[in-house]
């Protein structure tokens, strides 16, 4: 772990623990994000991205369990940590914006009000400085009229504008991590482009890292310079973002970049991956990814992957890169 | 093959055709067959009901026998006698019959009417829903005891028929509101859209689309309703309805709780008849919702 | 030369928002406010367009599931809104709508045999085992397995419930499929199968797509044309390697601009639209556009632009594009 690591997630397992099983909704992901990094993580729904954020934040509630594993966050684990010294740290130093911005914020309460609770929390503000604070904030996020607008309700507010309200309120205390969780999913095309302008902006006047979850790969493209791909609980491949893009090596990877319609390539077909995203209850052994991947090996179904180093900065969790296994095809 | 798996793949398989589909009763009657508490429930209900029609045969007694007032239970009299000296036994096995026809008769006509109002009130909506939501409003915040004083002189007839009708009617609203608003929900639904869109009628809609998905809520209230319509029932009676000699268990009831200080009994087994009865209600009613559930296929 | 097997004229559909004691109407939401446009056969024609801009409603309108305030609806030169019952039952097996979001577009407690029967029980195009054989032909079309036709839609995945809307849309042999977001609940993974699905039916069986999104990179790849609805009205209508590559209208360049595409850091130019999508409750005179339009002179404020042809098979409503 070096100097400018801000946050290293080693080996984390976080399960539910349901009547039918054990689902296994993270089970072993490693991550690092440095100072002032946007790392994206991406994934399809199920995949364990979400869960990933709320592990961090230590917000996973019962039938869920982090059952394993180290999230070091500036020389301290996370995962030792007790529930008021989490409140100290969730808004002040680790913040999360979430997919859903109106119904994040509660509808009976200010826009304004909502902001200032959140800096009385975590700041040592005077009472009557609240209120400029607050308006400081939201015409920094780009909100017109910011002292008249935070007497407004959420219900008042377009999607975008709460998007950029819930942006408001998790910079509001100068966090050192704001995890993003699908922040523009909802959000029309062009309000998606406003709010991602506006977050590379706030990126470098706050200098916080973001952790960016999402599955659209072009809106990860727009703001991340890493890239961490997760499937079924795992992270398959991990390393800045046009490594990924232009030499992907886990085929998870592969088949997804050339699964999904792209603005400036032609196809007339676009590649399938075969079958569908596993349950995650009870999962079998071996890699995930191998009931659908082409080149899957008999290896595959028996043993898992490690997330291993290729090369520079580049790392991929898939035995076709492992030089201890012969690369025999599978039949 | 787990019943309950989720169908993973997208490929086509060479497997043969699913021998003789189990109709869709099949499948209900063989869940209802494992579920313990549809088992139970049913049990209970076949057994009150068994004892009410034969009552007359094995009852200790006749209604109509006198022996001495207030006695507790002994041997003679498992249940006691009542403040007239009738076998209480005897009352609360003759009572079921009364009571379970006044409980069953007033759900059905709660259903007739409310189903079907609620039904078109929901899904028609606009001028039509309005009309029949002021009518159920009105029924519903008619001051009840009143209205049923006057129509106790109106009524010519007295009899439990009576009884059953004016609860069915008075009972209604509170179907009507809940199914209508059922209907408002999944008449937005898309797939409600998508019949439409093949150019299904509207009542094929109703009945084919949103109904089967509203019968479990319907369920739910009719079972929980059918305690409540028998000690109503009690009330009526004593309003000039019925005849208050009579021996439901709503009579009983009432008159068991004003002798409880002196004659426990009264109040207690004809008590333990009805919650005995109302359990069996309800778990058969749950058993039967979860029966129809789709979502699982049982065992 | 192939024919015009749908033509939009000028088609309307308010909705009334109604306050005061008496109810009466105090606004409106204009969702379709004046769009014509033409459908030639086996062609796909991408209607796209962010939040409140219609483009549901127009779908819907045309199928003639919401009744449309003025305007004409043409389908093989037949006016739909003057069909009755019986004549507008028979066009309903021609064009088929499938949805946008595949756990609610099943009813729940329905087979897919039921699902994908219920046309021929409707229209009574089948009975018995010939409607068997007939949902047996379809699953397999669509690339499902037929021993599964007994299921309930909660023992499929999303990709297979939308296989199963698309075999129910299909029942009726129709020629013209109206697809409201057909792939936008679905898994990226999933998503590709449904899209070549798509792709497949129509080469095999002729079909005309109507194809609905917000989605601007898969309405690229499935569609020929592309329309762009903003605010209740079209905007731009060209073909679609021009549109997304020259598009004349501010509103459609912006929106090409903001298509974030994967692997791409840099931008040529990036148009970043001020404010949000207006609402289309009774909007002001003048083009719709013109409040967020960087290009805005005072005409556009007064009158609204007219959708014209500016250049071969290319329609913009803009002032400035005459």
């Amino acid at each position: 772990m070096s100097e400018s690591t801000l946050i290293t997630i080693n080996d984390l397992k976080t399960y539910f623990f349901i009547t039918e099983g054990v689902v296994k909704a993270v089970d072993g992901v490693n991550l690092d994000i440095n100072k002032g990094e946007a790392l994206g993580l991406v994934g399809e729904s199920g995949c364990g991205k979400s869960t990933v954020a709320l592990s961090i934040m230590r917000l996973i509630r019962p039938p869920g369990k982090i059952v394993g594993g180290e999230i070091w966050f500036e020389g301290e684990d996370l995962l030792r940590k007790g529930e008021s010294e989490m409140r100290q740290i969730r808004g002040g130093r680790i913040s999360l914006i979430s997919q859903n911005p109106m119904s994040s914020m509660n509808p009976v309460f200010t826009v304004g009000g909502q902001i200032a609770e959140a800096i009385k929390l975590h700041q040592n503000v005077q009472r009557r400085e609240i209120k400029g604070k607050v308006a400081e904030i939201l015409d920094l996020v780009g909100i017109p009229d910011p002292s008249k607008r935070m007497e407004d309700y959420p219900h008042e507010y377009s999607g975008g504008m709460c998007q950029r309200a819930m942006t408001a309120m998790a910079l509001s205390c100068n966090p050192q991590l704001l995890i993003a969780d699908e922040p523009t999913t909802n959000l029309d095309v062009t309000i998606q482009a406003q709010i991602l302008k506006l977050m590379k902006k706030l990126r470098k006047d706050f200098g916080a890292s973001v952790l960016l979850i999402g599955h659209d790969l072009g809106v990860i493209s727009e703001l991340c310079d890493k890239i961490a791909v997760m499937y079924a609980g795992r992270v398959a491949e991990y390393s800045d973002l046009m490594t990924v893009f232009e030499k992907p090596k886990h085929p998870y990877t592969q088949a997804l970049l050339e699964s999904i319609p792209r603005l400036d390539v032609e196809e007339e077909r676009l590649r399938i991956i075969p079958g569908t995203v596993p349950r995650l209850i009870n999962p079998p052994p071996g890699c995930r990814f191998h009931p659908r991947c082409e080149q899957a090996m008999t290896v595959c179904s028996k043993q898992d992957p490690v997330l291993t180093e290729i090369e520079k900065g580049h790392k991929v969790a898939c035995f076709l890169y492992d030089s201890n296994v012969r690369t025999k095809p599978q039949v | 093959m787990s019943s309950n798996s989720r169908v993973k793949t997208d490929e086509k398989t060479e497997e043969p055709y699913e021998p003789s589909r189990a109709t869709r009763l099949f499948i209900v009657w063989r869940k209802l067959r494992t579920s313990k508490l549809a088992v139970t429930g049913f049990g209970i209900v076949l057994l009150v009901a068994t004892l009410a029609l034969l009552a007359p045969v094995i009852a200790p007694y006749s209604p109509e026998s006198f022996f001495l007032t207030m006695r507790p239970p002994t041997l003679t009299h498992l249940f006691g006698t009542d403040t007239i000296g009738r076998d209480l036994l005897t009352l609360v096995l003759y009572g079921a019959r009364i009571s379970l026809y006044v409980g069953l008769g007033a759900v059905f006509i709660e259903i007739s009417i409310g189903l079907t109002i609620g039904m078109i009130s929901g899904y028609f909506g606009g001028k039509v829903d309005e009309i029949l939501m002021r009518i159920t409003d009105l029924v519903l915040t008619l001051p009840t005891l009143p209205l049923l004083i006057v129509a106790v002189a109106v009524f010519k007839s007295k009899d439990i028929n009576t009884i059953v009708l004016v609860m069915g009617i008075f009972g209604w609203p509170f179907m009507a509101r809940v199914v209508r608003s059922e209907f408002l929900a999944l008449r937005e639904t898309l797939f409600v859209e998508a019949a439409r869109s093949m150019g299904a009628s509207n009542w094929r809609i109703i009945l084919r689309h949103i109904l089967p998905n509203v019968l479990s809520t319907v369920i739910v209230i009719a079972t929980m309703d059918i305690p409540w319509y028998i000690f109503w029932e009690a009330t009526l009676t004593f309003l000039g309805f019925g005849d208050p000699t009579s021996a439901s268990w709503g009579v009983l009831l009432w008159r068991g709780y004003l002798y409880l200080q002196d004659a426990w009994w009264i109040i207690t087994f004809p008590g333990l008849a009805l919650f005995f009865t109302s359990l069996g209600f309800n778990l058969f009613g749950d058993g039967l919702r979860d029966a129809l559930d789709v979502t699982t296929r049982g065992r | 030369m192939s024919e015009t097997i749908l033509e939009v004229i000028n088609l309307k559909k308010h909705f009334p928002i109604r306050g005061g004691i008496l109810l009466r109407q105090v606004a409106a939401i204009h969702a379709v406010d004046g769009v014509s446009f033409n459908v030639q056969q086996e062609e796909t024609l991408g209607l796209v367009g962010e939040s409140g801009c219609g483009k549901t409603t127009l779908g819907r309108t045309i199928l003639r599931l919401v009744k449309a305030d003025a305007g004409t609806v043409r389908y093989n030169g037949r006016d739909l809104f003057k069909l009755d019952k019986r004549e507008m039952q028979k066009i309903r097996l021609e064009m088929a709508m499938i949805f946008q979001d595949p756990y609610s577009s099943l009813n729940p407690r329905m087979t897919m045999s039921d699902i994908i029967g219920e046309p021929f029980d409707i229209h009574r195009l089948a009975k018995g085992q010939e409607k068997k054989n007939r949902i047996r032909e379809l699953v397999e079309k669509v690339g499902l397995a037929p021993f599964h036709i007994y299921r309930y839609p909660h023992e499929f995945s999303g990709g297979q419930k939308q296989r199963i809307g698309i075999a129910r849309a299909l029942a009726g042999n129709p020629k013209l499929l109206v697809a409201d977001e057909p792939v936008s609940s679905l898994d990226v993974s999933v998503r590709a199968q449904i899209l070549n699905l798509l792709k497949d039916l129509q080469e095999e069986l002729g079909l005309t797509y109507l194809y609905i999104s917000h989605d601007l990179s898969t309405v690229k790849h499935m569609s020929d044309r592309v329309a762009v609805m903003y605010v209740g009205k079209l905007v731009e209508l060209a073909p679609s390697k021009i549109i997304y590559k020259d598009p004349l209208h501010p509103y459609t360049e912006a929106l090409m601009s903001a298509i974030p595409v994967p692997g791409r850091k840099k931008r040529e130019k990036q148009i970043i639209l001020k404010g949000s999508v207006p609402t289309p409750i009774d909007p002001p005179p003048g083009c719709r556009f013109n409040p967020r339009c960087s290009y805005r002179q005072p005409i556009c404020a007064k009158e609204d632009p007219e959708f014209i042809e500016v250049s071969e098979e290319h329609f913009v409503s803009c002032h400035l594009r005459k």
